[in-house]
């Protein structure tokens, strides 16, 4: 079991309905008997169009949601569970973490460190570890020259790493990121997308990144693609993105390299595997050119 | 034959306060008529200065504005009879969604330009045609629509006013991929049976590269390039220089000429590029 | 536009009234109000004056950011003046007697004097808390000095985080009514002519957005801050500590003993000056 890695959240036939104004579930589900698991050090795009259930997901997994129906463990503890106690969720909520979607609608304080001083402030610590989290957290980000400006006076990207360091500063060992590049200008969406990498890969920590944006997905090492509250696609983005047809029926579509080998396949020609990054499809059709030329 | 021109702007924000700053310096640029211009630059290159002072929200420090060659600001007074000529929809433009109705919502403009009933009717109808939202939903309130709907019906909130100048600032940012290809098509179409000039900011070169006609590049408050979209992604290189990161398939054709295959044509779109591969297989591979 | 008013605005230094304890400075402007309205004569104002130049020295903050503070009180300054100098009456002969209008010394002293105090009442409170002292220092202060409060039941952290909400929404309010105004006036509204009833109907459009939005953000941040562990009422610790420091001890022995001088000053008799008329006149009691 110790080498083995740690399932973090595992759902079992989650569903949730929206409660309408009378508190009655009327509605149909916005997540329906979705079951899937996400192992330590992970690193996920969920995909989706609006209204596909994805962001309800997310709420799920991180307890501001309480599922209709189903089982979710998150950490090893059964949320669903009827003894699982408001100081139990709080206590998981340290663990998983969520960046959302508007960077201003999540900075409480009116200086950066403050702001990122705010979780840890909540769980109570010591000053001298607040100090250290804080610091650390804004290096992480590398906003530290920052720490004593107004979030109001940073750009949109510079806002989303400052929130993103006061998720750090609580040592997660979830971050979920709920859209929270749809807002962001090119360069801000690299930032973000560039330290989501490197907590994944350096701190292992297990990121779930949902988004719209295709190129943002395939950089993940597994995307899950919802659609009218279920699991469409769920695997490595090079098969999910090979299904162009499908997806496009989804109201989505593959990254632009991807749906570039599609159109040449439908007009006969053909390649081998599943091109998926700029490289391997310059790579896939430089091989076929060039064939094409000797003959 | 310039519909909308600029000639010599200069813009400084906060003229005399230590927060003093040049946004725009000496910018001449034209927006042809019946064309979809696109306006491309990072943040802070100047570009949303320059939509603000084409509708005359904002008075260029320096230089004139000229609508069908005339100077907006001849007539201080009556800069609002321009802001009716030159429809301005911001980023995220559903924030500005009050009345209590859709249909009211949408007729907001044409009511404050003093237009008789029936104009009124005609336009808002017109405007409604484009949001495509059924029958049912115009008499309820705009805050009970969905995203992609409320965003619909606030172009539509200037679409109505009837203006022949249409600067649209991001209109599908934040909508997945269908929203975005629904609501670009849409003011497409609008605005070629409507022979309007429009104006699209946008971040994306792929949409730039599927929508518009024209390229104005702007880079530290200054035009960078412009041209037919044509001529701007041909140069992907000067594009990529002041970090703007031009479509994938556009640098999937850039590195396969530089691998020493000949491509021609468009490429800077899916469909362009490939015509393109194919083309080559056909002349050099048979 | 809204954001260029510099009254209530922070402005980062490093000088010493910028380094002091943000409690320091509250119980400073505390005993600098009271001898504001302790001063009796021009000598005590002379010196309420002497010190509030030192302040702004000691500041480093430039005469022109704090003549400007001024301004947007300076009709109330002078609506003020023209009451006190139509409406005093003396006890000796009018100096200007015109149809019902008499205009006696009193009156004209009153308004001198009411004025100066308003001037440093805002200049004095602005430099030593909103101009040196960052909005969350000064929250920080206020909830460290009401802290005795919280034993008796008064919610002083609720408060105090509401405070600190505010001051971080407040510019983000203010630039979402900028952007909301702009884009009604896009399409065509007009806030500044008409009647008193149009021009406050004229609000509905900026309002109803406003408060939509505000409600939205108020939501969401709420979220957010449950997701960061916020609870109401759980301990939390605090990043930021205050000390007090000797600097600080020193600055509050300098306000309480100017705080005397101002009192002794407006007592003294004119006599204690020698008697003379220069004497008498700056020991005149307003």
């Amino acid at each position: 079991m110790e080498d083995k890695k740690k399932t973090v959240i595992l759902a079992e036939h989650l569903t949730y309905v929206y409660e309408d104004d009378g508190g009655a579930h009327n509605a149909p589900p916005a997540v329906s008997d979705v079951s899937f698991s996400v192992e330590e050090g992970e690193y996920i795009a969920i995909l989706g169009h609006n209204g596909s259930g994805k962001s309800t997901l997310a709420k799920l997994c991180n307890m501001i949601f309480t599922p209709t129906e189903g089982r979710l463990t998150v950490l090893g503890k059964e949320v669903t569970a009827k003894d699982f106690s408001e100081e139990d969720m709080f206590a998981l909520r340290a663990d998983i973490g969520m960046v959302f979607q508007n960077p201003d609608n999540q900075l409480v304080a009116t200086v950066v460190e403050e702001d990122v001083a705010f979780g840890p402030e909540n769980l109570g610590l010591a000053r001298e570890e607040i100090r250290r989290r804080v610091n650390g957290a804004l290096g992480a980000v590398g906003m530290e020259e920052y720490a004593r400006h107004a979030p109001h006076k940073l750009s949109g990207g510079q806002k989303q790493r400052i929130a993103i360091a006061g998720i750090l500063a609580m040592k997660p060992k979830v971050i979920l990121f709920d859209e929270s590049t749809s807002m962001l200008d090119p360069l801000g969406r690299a930032e973000v997308v560039a330290i989501m990498e490197r907590l994944n890969r350096e701190e292992g920590i297990t990121v779930i990144h949902i988004t719209h944006y295709m190129d943002e997905a395939a950089r993940a090492s597994r995307v899950i693609v919802m659609n009218d509250g279920r699991i469409a696609f769920d695997g490595k983005p090079s098969e999910v993105f090979s299904n162009v047809d499908k997806l496009h029926d989804l109201g989505l579509e593959a990254p632009q390299g991807v749906e570039l080998l599609h159109e040449l396949k439908r007009a006969g020609l053909s390649f081998e595997g599943h091109p998926l990054t700029e490289q391997e499809c310059i790579e896939a059709l430089a091989k076929m050119l060039g064939g094409g030329a000797n003959v | 034959m310039y519909k909308l021109e600029i000639k010599n702007v200069s813009y400084l924000y906060s003229k005399n306060t230590p927060f003093e700053k040049l946004a725009l310096s000496d910018v001449s640029v034209g927006f042809e008529a019946g064309k979809i211009t696109g306006l491309i630059g990072h943040t802070g290159s100047g570009k949303s200065t320059l939509v603000n002072l084409l509708n005359g929200l904002y008075r260029p420090t320096e230089g004139t504005v000229l609508l069908d060659g005339r100077d907006i600001w001849e007539k201080p007074k009556e800069i609002a009879k321009i802001r009716a000529e030159v429809g301005l929809v911001m980023q995220y433009p559903e924030y500005q969604l009050f009345d209590e109705t859709v249909r009211a919502d949408i007729g907001f403009a044409p009511r404050n330009l003093g237009l008789c009933a029936e104009e009124i009717e005609r336009r808002v109808a017109e405007a409604i045609a484009f949001t495509g939202i059924g029958e049912e939903l115009l008499d309820k309130s705009p805050f009970e629509l969905s995203g992609g709907q409320k965003r619909r019906v606030a172009i539509a909130g200037v679409m109505a006013m009837g203006a022949g100048v249409l600067v649209l600032d991001e209109p599908a940012a934040g909508l997945d991929p269908r929203g975005r290809r629904e609501i670009l098509d849409g003011i497409r179409a609008y605005a070629k049976k409507n022979g309007l000039t429009v104006i699209l900011v946008s971040h994306s070169m792929e949409d730039m590269a599927l929508y518009c006609d024209n390229c104005i590049v702007m880079n530290r408050g200054r035009v960078y390039m412009s041209g037919t979209v044509d001529e701007v992604f041909s140069d992907a290189e000067a594009l990529m220089d002041i970090g703007l990161n031009v479509p994938m398939v556009a640098r999937i054709a850039a590195a396969l000429r530089k691998k020493g295959f000949p491509l021609t044509g468009t490429l800077y779109t899916v469909e362009g590029v490939r015509d393109a591969i194919l083309r080559l297989r056909k002349e050099g591979g048979v | 536009m809204i954001s260029d008013i510099t009254l209530g605005q922070f402005f980062p230094g490093f000088s010493l009234l910028h380094k002091l304890d943000p409690r320091t400075k509250l119980l400073g402007a505390i005993l600098f109000i009271v001898a504001i309205f302790m001063a009796k004569t021009p000598l005590a104002f002379a010196l309420l004056t002497l010190f509030t130049l030192v302040l702004i020295l000691v500041s480093r903050i430039s005469v022109s950011v704090i003549l400007r503070g001024i301004r947007p009180v300076i009709y109330i300054l002078i609506f003020t003046s023209l009451l006190n100098i139509f409406m005093t009456k003396g006890a000796g002969e009018p100096l200007v007697a015109f149809w019902i209008v008499k205009i006696y010394k009193e009156g004209i002293i009153r308004a001198i004097f009411m004025t100066l105090r308003v001037i440093l009442l805002i200049v004095g409170s602005s430099m030593l808390l909103t101009y040196t002292t960052s909005p969350i220092s000064l929250t920080d202060g206020l909830e460290s000095l009401l802290s005795p409060l919280a034993r008796i039941g008064v919610p002083v952290h609720i408060f105090s985080m509401m405070m600190t909400i505010a001051l971080r929404f407040i510019p983000t309010l203010v630039e979402e009514t900028d952007k909301i105004m702009n884009a009604q006036k896009s399409r065509g509204a007009d806030f500044a002519s008409g009647s008193l009833v149009r021009r406050a109907k004229a609000l509905i459009p900026i309002l109803v957005p406003l408060f939509v939005s505000a409600f939205k953000r108020a939501e969401e941040l709420a979220v957010a801050m449950e997701c960061r562990c916020y609870r109401v009422d759980k301990k939390r610790t605090k990043l930021a500590k205050l000390t007090f420091r000797a600097r600080d001890f020193l600055t509050l022995f300098v306000f309480a003993l100017f705080l005397t001088g101002v009192i002794l000053v407006s007592r003294m008799p004119a006599s204690l000056l020698g008697g003379s008329f220069v004497a008498r006149l700056l020991c005149y009691r307003i």
